[in-house]
């Protein structure tokens, strides 16, 4: 039994949070964190206006992102998972990359690719692409010789060992691994957003800071949790639709 | 001749390596029923994977049909020791696979899984998954997904092992049936005595380290489901005990 999304539950969770904070901003005092009605109010205007632009511009760079590095990284993985040769030669090249912060890579992507949007959502890609890619290869690698055995005996063959078996063993464990990314993927595009550039959720936030406007830089923060909260639901449909099976 | 090994020895990799099975020799004919019993490790499932093609045997030959057996062949359906159900397709899906992969057509596959799934009493389940079913329910889809396919050859390893006995017995008459209209050639893996009596023809028992065939026993009065009242079943279930016990 898994968890069902139950929108109530969603919105008690909403109120605790927004009593914490309230409480947290009375107790500090400070003009730097203002309270949840401060911020809300300033969200909901500053969402009529550039604030919209940001939050769009910022959901199609983690999105662009992510499917990117599906693209790249599911394939790949698919494959290493089962062609042992080919394992051999590219997972000792993964595990030298895959341990070093792939960030301190951002400036020399950024010579390379310009800073417009395709140098940030390369970096989040690379990030996602790795952790993608181990997550699905082991996750080949786990699938029971006997479901294999199973549909070799049924007649699959190839492809159709793929489409039967492989991947749709696989979807659970690739869709807990986005899970994951999705933080990550949120963090860098944060971090990227404010090193460079007048665009996105990142930059917003930044530059409310410098102008002391702090309701401003909340009613960005608020638009990052919503961002995240958002693509979180999306993961949880997508696998409710394809992974219905398992809550069984 | 429907199946034949002859000089049949199993080694799975690794050095050393492990010697599954060692010169077997069988010869099975069209329409018969044979058992495999034998203790745990003997070799069993290793001897039905080279029947369906999905191992090869290290030395010797494995034929169906007369023909060298390479890969999995389409007249041939094997049930694995925990069924092999894929619990991410629905039982209707499930039994459909076989015909899927085999490229029919849509509506004929409907026509035959439906035809099927009712037969076997199972058209109330079609849109569950295996999970939501019990042990006896998935052992009939995992037959009706062999059977979709019509097979000439039908490999069973263990099919009722997982099951109470009511629901075991049950299974077996049914299985008997099937044996007996389809003209299917079947050959079953068990570690029940009484079992292999009941629906083997011949039984072949099995010893260990290296899997020999220490014995084939003749057993042609089954086929009928008062067999297993009759004093000769249980003369042959305590001669198949004897032999597993080695005297
Ligand atoms: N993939 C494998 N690699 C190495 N050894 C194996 C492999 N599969 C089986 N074996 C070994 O081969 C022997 C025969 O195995 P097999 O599964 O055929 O026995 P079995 O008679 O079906 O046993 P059981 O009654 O427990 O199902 C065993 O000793 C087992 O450990
Ligand atoms: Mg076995």
């Amino acid at each position: 039994m898994r968890r069902h999304f139950i929108w109530w539950q969603y919105l008690l969770s909403i109120c605790m949070l927004f009593l914490i904070w309230e409480i947290t901003a009375k107790l500090l005092v400070h003009a730097a964190f203002p309270g949840p009605v401060a911020a809300v109010t300033t969200f909901a205007r500053a969402v009529r206006g550039e604030l919209l632009t940001h939050f769009i511009i910022s959901t199609y760079r983690v999105i662009a992102s992510l499917l990117l590095a599906i693209v790249a990284a599911v394939p790949l993985g698919l494959l290493l998972g089962r062609i042992d040769w080919l394992d051999r030669l590219v997972s000792p090249m993964v595990y030298v990359i895959y341990p070093v912060p792939k960030i301190v890579f951002f400036p020399l992507i950024m010579i390379l690719l310009g800073i417009g949007d395709f140098s940030k959502i390369f970096i989040i890609t690379l990030i996602v692409f790795f952790q993608v890619l181990v997550t699905t290869r082991d996750a080949v690698r786990e699938v029971s010789a006997a479901s294999i055995y199973s549909a070799r005996s049924l007649g699959a063959k190839g492809w159709q060992i793929y489409r039967h078996v492989i991947i749709p063993a696989c979807l659970p464990k690739l869709i807990t691994a986005l899970r994951i990314s999705l933080g990550t993927a949120i963090a860098v595009l944060f971090l990227a957003e404010t090193v460079v550039g007048s665009t996105g959720l990142g930059y917003y936030i930044l530059s409310a800071m410098y102008r002391a406007e702090y309701s401003e830089m909340f009613a960005g923060i608020i638009s990052m949790g919503l961002l995240g909260l958002m693509l979180y639901l999306g993961l949880e449909v997508v696998e409710k639709w394809l992974c219905g099976w398992q809550r069984l | 001749m429907m199946i034949t090994l002859e000089n049949v020895t199993l080694v799975y990799g690794g050095n050393p390596g492990h010697q599954a099975l060692s010169d077997i020799n069988l010869k099975i004919r069209q329409g018969e029923s044979w058992a495999l019993i034998g203790p745990s490790g003997c070799g069993k499932s290793s001897l039905l994977f080279l029947m369906s093609g999905l191992l090869l045997p290290t030395t010797g030959s494995v034929k169906v049909f007369n023909e060298p057996v390479t890969r999995p062949r389409k007249d041939v359906a094997l049930i694995l020791q925990d069924y092999g159900l894929f619990p991410w397709k629905t039982v209707w899906e499930n039994v459909a696979l076989g015909l899927r992969l085999r490229h029919y057509r849509k509506p004929e596959i409907k026509k035959i899984v439906d035809r099927l799934l009712k037969s076997l009493g199972l058209a109330a389940f079609q849109h569950k998954y295996p999970n939501q079913l019990s042990g006896g329910q998935r052992q009939r889809v995992a037959v009706a997904r062999a059977l979709a396919v019509e097979p000439s050859i039908l490999l069973m390893d263990e099919p009722f092992s997982a099951l109470d006995a009511l629901t075991r017995e049950k299974l077996q008459h049914m299985v008997l049936d099937i044996w007996k209209t389809r003209n299917i050639t079947l050959v079953f893996v068990t570690h029940n005595i009484e079992e292999a009596v009941f629906l083997g023809q011949k039984i072949a028992i099995m010893s260990p380290q290296p899997g020999k065939i220490l014995r084939i026993i003749n057993n042609e009065q089954m086929g009928s489901l008062d067999y297993r009242l009759s004093s000769q079943f249980h003369r042959q279930c305590t001669k198949v005990r004897q032999l597993l016990e080695g005297k």
